[in-house]
């Protein structure tokens, strides 16, 4: 017993420490004064990355605002085209259904700026660039493959005979897609979520042509700072990011539980 | 009355819906089945008779004919709407609801309130033995209660017809009894009509006031296990419920003869002349022993015993006669006197003797 | 559900090109006008107008100047309002604008762009610049220079009134003082301390423009001088011929450079990097105030100086220009006037701020206005004005340039 207790503490230490590790450099390099090689860690400390990125004139937060806001309608259109999608891919067969699959995933396979050319010129046609719904648009094809493959795994353990039992039951189509099937996918929607609302963070290059500039998030900030060589204000925005979206999922996460917590709460109660 | 009344439904599958099932049609079939009565379709997997259930259901789309329960006609109804309950092999309990509001769930969908749903559920999981398990969870629950709970959802919405699909096959023997044990009183408190499809004869058996034997998509024989078991229409059926017995012979002028000549009798005469098959039971056919009373009609037969196996109670022995191998069973008394290699007299009576021509 | 994301994504395109339409378009007349109206009309038409200035973003001074310094101003006193937007790389401005000539796109965003050299002929060429607007600028006609080469011509490409000056930069060679007393002042200095100092010393792999600019003053000092270069490429027959002793002073010093020169940062910034952390001794800049900001901010020793050639560093100027299809023409025209003004050309200069080269010419100022400039405390890294502009070298035109970078490639990079 006493053996496997101390495995488990210094393999959750290991994990812990893997897992924090590429952030203190990061830390320490946003807070450097005069960091000079070969000295290991910085001789004196300085809050100016910090200033400029967080209260500066930089406009950090409301390119975090304008971050989060287009990762969450990008990841809301995902979950309505990914379940039928999923639905439709995983329970029929039809005709040309492998080329459905191939269009589908094939923003995976190919590069963004293969695809962000095009559309930026159609766009440009429709008026949709520098709008945050052009930008939303964009943000689809990198991340809508991500929430059908996952919402396509959940799909594949619910059998049929799931929603033939509640419609013996008498539960119509709204009823069957609310209380039995969506139930079932949310595990797999909250995987696709995550995974959009990262890649959707994440977007440089999209975000950049098809906004223009107009539509600025924390990745359009923080790319000049990163190839210009700043290293503490790029370190600064870099932990800024991995903050954000790492409070996101938190928050997704916490979503999700009180969800559940509230379900059991209410059948407890009941 | 609202008896359940299936007119001429056919199906047919262009292509196999399944790798393992083999393209086939359900032939055009008729059957009425009374309110409260317990129906059995029985029959070896891919004979149709799942199809026929979700036919029934709603759940397929048949190609031709009607679905009536009293005077009204259900072909056209959504399966959600017919307010038939289903029971599937697997539970399919949703795992994210409570028990409790597994059962309730049929009445939700009514728009039962919430307050009387739930006291109606209680008092449904009290009736299949359950009373306390209603806030857990169904993962919390071992299988036979699963189905139990499954049972009561089914129930709870008093369904004018329970359809059930092969219920206990996923459980242990003993507990597949126990679950039919309390299908039946639960059936009779209810009264509710129930057809039923299983593949495993004793089950049907066991349960059933009538049962259908299906074979490649048609009705082979409806009728009470008894009629079945001592009537069967044809060999076919014979040999699937387990009688073993059929010696294949002869009808020509009122007597049946069998191939190998061991068995010589006069028969009814509206049996047909022809290829015929004598069907047999087991327990027909007794030991003829000094002080065993003769018989005024029938035949006896002599035979040699080839092997002797303890069944349950009684013994399976194994009579070789003329070219024809016979089961009979035997008490453990009259076992006792008899070893291998013995030759011995059985008779049966007149009434035991079923002649069949396919 | 092709179908289903097909109609959506025409649905959303529909509502929104419906509701992206500019209400207050200007007409083409009216902007038009603007190249050739009083100024009064001009900064009366500019009031209330949001003038987006797409720049790179890279630097927290640089944005930091814009945001505090000038845009506050500018909305003050002329109800202007300036909103910088972060740019990666200037071609990327370009390379929208290409796209947005092509769609026809009328309305743009962009109002002031930051360009200079091979941006601004390529803008040029295609046509991506509204006009000849900078003679409409007070300040410019006050305050610039402008039949100074570096004001009339933009790397050998005639300015024509596209784009007007905003700032100055000059090359030059950082070392940190400490550590080399004596720094190298001519290409043949240079090549003896490399074989003193090996492993001390390397430049940016080109195409890195200040890579670039290094190996054309290698150019300049062993081919002979620049004047014969200030004429175009094709007109020298014999140019091949004549950039042999660059190819081989490049070459031979390349065995005492950083890692044997077996490799060559790939960017100025990874070159800064390995000065920054004590591995060669040198760097350079074509920024002659950024040592002393970058030692302003902990990042450069303090010890760190800069110097120009003997014989002359490159210097070259930056523009701010109106592209075609600016929505804020006037707004734009009051905004680049007004950061040409000597008092923000002034704030500028200051290495707090920024420390670029002010644009404006020194003669042209009053008295007080010459003080305030003199004044300005550039940091113990960085010569003074007059020692800078006393050893100017006029730029290369791009066609040399491209010869250049590419036969770089050809016979420095090949092992």
């Amino acid at each position: 017993m006493k053996p496997q207790l101390f495995i488990k503490i210094s393999l959750s230490l290991l994990v812990f420490l893997l897992m924090f590790l590429p952030f203190i450099p990061l830390i320490l390099s946003s807070l450097s004064f005069g960091w000079q090689w070969p000295a290991i860690i910085p001789d004196s400390i300085s809050f100016r990355a910090w200033d400029y990125v967080l209260f500066g004139s930089s406009g950090t937060w409301q390119a975090v605002g304008v971050s989060l806001l287009i990762a969450l309608i990008v990841t809301i259109i995902n979950i309505l085209l990914a379940v039928p999608a999923a639905n439709a891919l995983v329970r029929n067969s039809f005709r040309g259904k492998w080329l459905m699959e191939a269009i589908i995933f094939a923003p995976i396979i190919i590069p963004p700026f293969v695809a962000v050319m095009g559309i930026h010129l159609t766009f440009l046609k429709l008026g949709l660039t520098e709008t945050i719904v052009g930008v939303v648009l964009a943000h689809l094809s990198p991340t809508l493959p991500y929430m059908v493959r996952a919402i396509m795994i959940s799909y594949q353990t619910l059998s049929v005979d799931w929603e033939d039992q509640a419609r013996m039951l008498g539960a119509g189509p709204v009823s069957r897609f609310t209380l039995v099937v969506l139930p079932h996918l949310l595990p797999g929607i909250v995987a696709g979520a995550s995974l959009s609302i990262l890649i959707s963070l994440s977007q440089y290059l999209i975000t950049f042509i098809i906004g223009s500039g107009q539509v600025v998030t924390l990745s359009i900030l923080l790319f000049p700072f990163i190839s210009g060589g700043d290293p503490a204000i790029a370190s600064a925005y870099s932990l800024l990011f991995a903050g954000m979206a790492i409070m996101t999922l938190f928050g997704l996460d916490v979503l999700l539980k009180k969800y559940y917590q509230q379900k059991k709460a209410v059948t407890n109660k009941g | 009355m609202s008896d359940l009344r299936i007119i001429n439904v056919e199906k047919q599958y262009k292509q196999p819906q399944q790798k393992d099932n083999p393209a086939f049609s359900l032939h055009p079939i008729n059957l009425t089945i009374h309110e409260g009565e317990f129906f059995s379709l029985l029959g070896p997997s891919g004979c149709g008779k799942t199809s026929l259930l979700k036919l029934v259901a709603g759940l397929l789309q048949a190609d031709n004919g009607e679905i009536w329960i009293g005077d009204q006609n259900l072909t056209q109804v959504p399966s959600e709407a017919r307010n038939f309950a289903m029971v599937f092999q697997q539970s399919l309990l949703f795992p994210h609801m409570t028990v409790e509001d597994n059962v309730a769930f049929g009445l939700k969908m009514q728009k039962v309130d919430k307050k009387q749903r739930l006291s109606k559920a209680r008092d449904m999981l009290e009736h299949v033995g359950l009373q306390s398990f209603g806030s857990r969870f169904p993962d919390e629950l071992s299988g036979g209660q699963q189905q139990r709970v499954a049972l009561a959802r089914a129930l709870v919405a008093n369904p004018r017809v329970l359809l059930m699909d092969e219920p206990f096959s996923a459980l242990d023997p003993g507990l597949r009894e126990e679950m039919r044990d309390l299908l039946s009183r639960i059936q009779l408190e209810f009264h509710v009509t129930v057809l039923f499809v299983t593949h495993d004869r004793e089950e049907a058996f066991s349960l059933s006031d009538r049962i259908a034997v299906m074979s490649r998509g048609e009705f082979l024989q409806v009728g009470t296990a008894k009629e079945l078991y001592e009537r069967p229409l044809t060999t076919k059926v014979a040999s699937f419920l387990g009688l073993k017995n059929i010696i294949e012979g002869n009808v020509e002028s009122g007597y049946f003869r069998s191939t190998d000549g061991s068995f010589e009798f006069i028969v009814d005469a509206t049996t047909k002349n022809g290829l015929s098959c004598l069907i047999v039971r087991p327990e027909a056919m007794q030991l003829v022993t000094e002080d065993s009373p003769t018989l005024i009609s029938g035949i006896q037969i002599q035979g040699i015993v080839e092997q002797m196996k303890f069944n349950h109670g009684f013994y399976s022995v194994k009579i070789s006669a003329g070219e024809s191998h016979l089961t009979c069973s035997l008490t453990s008394q009259q076992a006792a006197t008899l070893c291998v290699g013995q030759t011995i007299a059985l008779q049966i009576e007149k009434k035991e003797l079923w002649v069949v021509n396919d | 559900m092709k179908n289903s994301i097909f109609l959506a994504s025409a649905f959303l395109a529909l509502t929104l090109s419906a509701c992206s339409q500019d209400t207050n378009e200007q007409t083409a007349e009216e902007t038009e006008q603007l190249l050739t109206s009083d100024w009064q009309t001009i900064a009366d038409s500019a009031t209330g107008q949001q003038v987006n200035m797409y720049m790179w973003g890279g630097s927290d001074n640089i944005n930091r100047y814009i945001d505090e310094w000038v845009a506050p101003r500018l909305k003050k006193d002329h109800d202007v309002e300036l909103n910088r937007v972060p740019m990666n790389d200037s071609q990327d401005i370009i390379n929208q604008l290409v796209d947005e000539k092509f769609a026809g796109k009328s309305n743009g965003s962009m109002d002031i762009i930051w360009i200079n050299g091979e941006n601004f002929k390529t803008a040029k060429d295609n046509d991506l610049l509204w006009g000849s607007f900078s003679g409409q600028l007070p300040n410019f006609n006050d305050f610039i220079d402008k039949d100074a080469p570096e004001i009339a011509n933009d790397f050998g490409e005639p300015v024509e009134g596209l784009e007007a000056p905003w700032g100055k930069a000059q090359f030059v060679f950082v070392h940190d003082e400490k550590k080399s007393q004596n720094p190298p002042k001519s290409m043949d200095e240079l090549a003896e301390w490399v074989q003193e100092n090996p492993g001390q010393f390397t430049y940016p792999a080109l195409p890195d423009f200040t890579g670039s600019a290094f190996v054309r003053h290698v150019l300049y000092e062993t081919t002979g001088g620049y004047e014969q270069y200030q004429q175009p490429a094709e007109s020298i027959s014999d140019l091949e011929k004549r950039l042999e002793p660059m190819w081989d002073y490049l070459n031979s010093i390349e065995p005492y450079l950083w890692r044997d020169g077996e490799t060559y940062p790939e960017s100025l910034a990874k070159q800064d990097q390995l000065y920054a952390s004590g591995e060669i001794a040198i760097t350079m800049s074509y920024d002659p105030a950024l040592a002393a900001s970058e030692v302003l901010k902990g990042r450069f020793p303090d010890s760190t100086r800069t110097f120009v050639l003997d014989g002359g560093t490159l210097s070259n100027t930056h523009f701010l220009s109106i592209p075609f299809n600016s929505s804020a023409r006037a707004g734009a025209m009051v905004a680049i006037n007004e950061m040409m003004s000597p008092e923000a050309q002034t704030a500028k200069l200051s290495p707090e701020n920024w420390g670029d080269l002010s644009a404006i010419d020194l003669n042209l100022l009053s008295s007080e206005q010459q003080q305030a400039m003199n004044a300005v405390e550039l940091g113990e890294a960085t010569l003074s004005l007059a020692e800078l502009e006393n050893n100017r070298l006029p730029e290369l035109s791009s066609d040399y340039i491209e010869i250049i970078e590419k036969g770089w490639l050809q016979h420095v990079a090949k092992e």
